[in-house]
């Protein structure tokens, strides 16, 4: 269980605002801090893994005192047992990918673990390649086993699939999952992506100026138990067609587009890019074998 | 010719290259590190040889290492070490005159490694002296060969300071650029020209090595 | 998407369905089958306001007003503007309970001879109308 009772002020640009959180993750939960860049989220991550102090509070896991701004706590962050990603990975570039995990081998601990990893996360075939040579996937995959080679018991994911094309974002999403029950973690991650979300994470909080605004199941959340349409999905409107007197929205909802048709004058309410939900009632849908 | 003058401004060039290495890099870190409110100030004073004329450095070095001084009196006296018209001397001069071409390339590469390359390191349970050596340094391996041949050429090209507090002692602190100047003096234009054709071949060779590196040219070897 | 108001005046379930009926006032009541029952959403109480959503391909429209059919959301309605394109056309509606749009083919608004202001019984089947809650 992480306990955050924090404040701390933040400064982007020539904004201040204050980042003033109380908030409990469950242990082996997977949450997602959902909300406009500059809302706090990253703050929280380098806060909870001990990179920045608060300005004043309390951080508490599993009962232990990570930080206390009068007691005069704060453990290191490597003492924290976190593993972490970066948004932009991190690697080392003067490592090959092999040396970055080693790397991250505390003395005294069995090898093993590296080994492990390396066939969880399918890395044999690029062990020998320097950051560099890496797709922006591979990248991904050797910044998130090196950050479990230390064996941590919180996994912070710092919107680590934003960079990465669809097919690749939703393969990594499986491997998110994967690592979450194998090392039975508590994971924090932090993205925009609304469908991936609602595919990850157990409980969402969205970030609005240093504050969390919302929390609780994301399916609930984003689709705000809006409507009693059974069939529903997330995506982003890719395309919109102006017919004569109908339009056309495509709607790319994981690897699938589908296309939804709409009265012209719901049309102006949408642009590319958006956010939705698609929905229809449970009726209408056809199903076949395949 | 004599290669005396020659080989004594390589040894000098070789030796201040040396020990500025070892100064620059702790200065240079923290330097990209600090936010201390003496960062500029100690950033000025490194910048200093760059505008200063030779002349004036030499000039208060000259005073300051005079036995007729208290700080060169407690030299001389404490340690034995006289600094003024001796090699030893020459290179402290040297250090401190070609400091900027050593510490300026090393904090910039530096400061522009991603600090989350850092702070990866430190959530990995790294300490700061094993970031250095196994992240930072290895990372900047360019800055670095750019800042050490810089330093090598400029220390080759010194001539002001170099007289002012070395004088002009054959074998001991009369260096090539002082030779040339030597040579001159007394009409002697073939053997002044012999000594300048070595200096702008060496400096040109020490600052196409520059231009190859940063150029990209020997990436595959800096790697 | 068509959009009125209403309140629930009464519900009938079984293990996984409902029958809702709504009140939209003046008189007009729709029904409503949902794959949910009063425990899976809460908003489901006799009494309770909620928005009643269909597609304007959804709606049927007929000249005959009475007329013995299994569409079981019935509506009197009069024509306040006809869009026609190619294959669809568009007909604006006026009614008690507000402004509905509906999306027919051009053929049937042909052969049909709709014209402004005529008055004309519009229909949607149960099945397809959404509840959300308000």
């Amino acid at each position: 269980m992480i306990e955050l009772k924090l404040q701390k002020s933040l400064r982007s640009g020539d904004q201040e605002m204050l980042l003033d959180l109380d908030i409990s993750i469950k242990k082996g939960e997977f949450v997602t801090f959902y909300g406009e860049s500059g809302s706090g989220k990253t703050s929280t991550l380098r806060l909870i893994s001990g990179l920045v102090e608060g300005d004043s509070g309390t951080i508490f896991v599993d009962n232990d005192c990570w930080w206390d701004m009068n007691a005069k706590i704060n453990l290191k962050p490597a003492k924290r047992k976190i593993g972490y990603v970066f948004q932009d990975y991190a690697l080392f570039p003067n490592m090959t990918a092999y040396e970055n995990l080693e790397f991250a081998l505390p003395k005294y601990q069995d090898k093993a673990i590296i080994d492990e990893l390396i066939a969880i996360m399918d890395l044999k075939d690029i062990l020998n390649l320097k950051p560099d040579m890496l797709s922006g996937g591979q990248k991904q995959r050797v910044a998130l086993a090196r950050a479990l080679v230390s064996k941590p018991k919180i996994l912070l994911l710092d919107e680590p699939l934003s960079a990465l094309d669809n097919i690749m974002r939703l393969k990594l999403q499986d491997y998110l999952i994967k690592i979450h029950h194998k090392y039975h973690l508590t994971t924090i991650l932090v993205s925009h992506d609304v469908g991936e979300i609602i595919k990850l994470s157990q409980k969402v909080f969205e970030f609005q100026k240093g504050k969390i605004i919302r929390s609780g199941n994301p399916k609930e959340i984003f689709t705000h138990g809006k409507t009693s349409a059974k069939f529903q999905f997330t995506g982003e409107v890719i395309e919109i067609f102006h017919e004569k007197v109908i339009g056309i929205i495509s709607v790319l909802i994981g690897q699938d587009i589908v296309k939804v048709v709409c009265d012209l004058s719901e049309l102006e309410e949408f642009k590319v890019g958006d956010k939705v939900m698609v929905g229809s009632k449970a009726f209408n849908p056809i199903i076949q074998k395949i | 010719m004599n290669w005396i003058p020659l080989i004594l401004t390589l040894k000098l060039a070789l030796v201040t290259t040396l020990v500025l290495f070892v100064l620059a890099i702790p200065l240079s870190y923290w330097l990209s590190i600090t936010k201390s409110k003496i960062k500029p100030v100690i950033e000025t004073l490194v910048s200093m040889p760059l505008v200063l004329p030779p002349t004036v450095l030499g000039f208060y070095l000259l005073l300051a290492f005079s036995p007729q001084n208290v700080f060169g009196a407690w030299l001389e006296n404490w340690f034995g070490i006289r600094l003024v018209f001796s090699f030893t001397g020459l290179v402290l001069a040297s250090c401190i005159y070609s400091l900027p071409f050593m510490v300026q390339p090393i904090q910039a590469g530096l400061s522009g490694i991603s600090s989350s390359l850092t702070e990866a390191a430190s959530l990995l349970g790294k300490n700061r002296l094993n970031t250095l050596f196994y992240i930072l340094l290895p990372n900047i391996k360019s800055s670095i060969i750019t800042a050490v041949v810089l330093t090598f050429a400029h220390t080759v090209g010194e001539f002001g300071v170099v007289l002012m507090i070395g004088g002009n002692i054959p074998g001991k602190t009369k260096v090539a650029s002082i030779a040339v100047y030597d040579e001159v003096e007394s009409l002697n234009y073939s053997l002044a020209n012999q000594y300048s054709i070595v200096l702008i071949i060496l400096s040109f060779i020490t600052l196409f090595i520059v231009y190859m590196i940063n150029g990209g040219h020997l990436k595959r070897f800096t790697r | 998407m068509n959009q009125v108001e209403g309140q629930i005046s009464g519900i009938q379930s079984s293990d996984h369905m409902s029958l809702v009926f709504l009140d939209l006032g003046n008189g007009i009541e729709f029904q409503s089958i949902l794959l949910d029952t009063q425990e899976s959403a809460h908003y489901l109480q006799k009494g309770n306001r909620v928005n009643i959503l269909f597609k304007e391909t959804e709606l049927v429209l007929s000249k005959e007003k009475e007329i013995n059919i299994s569409l079981e959301n019935q509506i009197l309605a009069s024509i306040t503007e006809i869009k026609k394109g190619e294959i669809l056309t568009r007909i604006r509606l006026k009614t008690v309970i507000g402004d509905l749009v509906a999306l027919i083919s051009t053929t049937s608004s042909n052969n049909m001879s709709l014209k402004v202001k005529e008055p004309i019984l519009a229909m949607v089947k149960f099945n397809e109308v959404i509840l959300s809650p308000l």
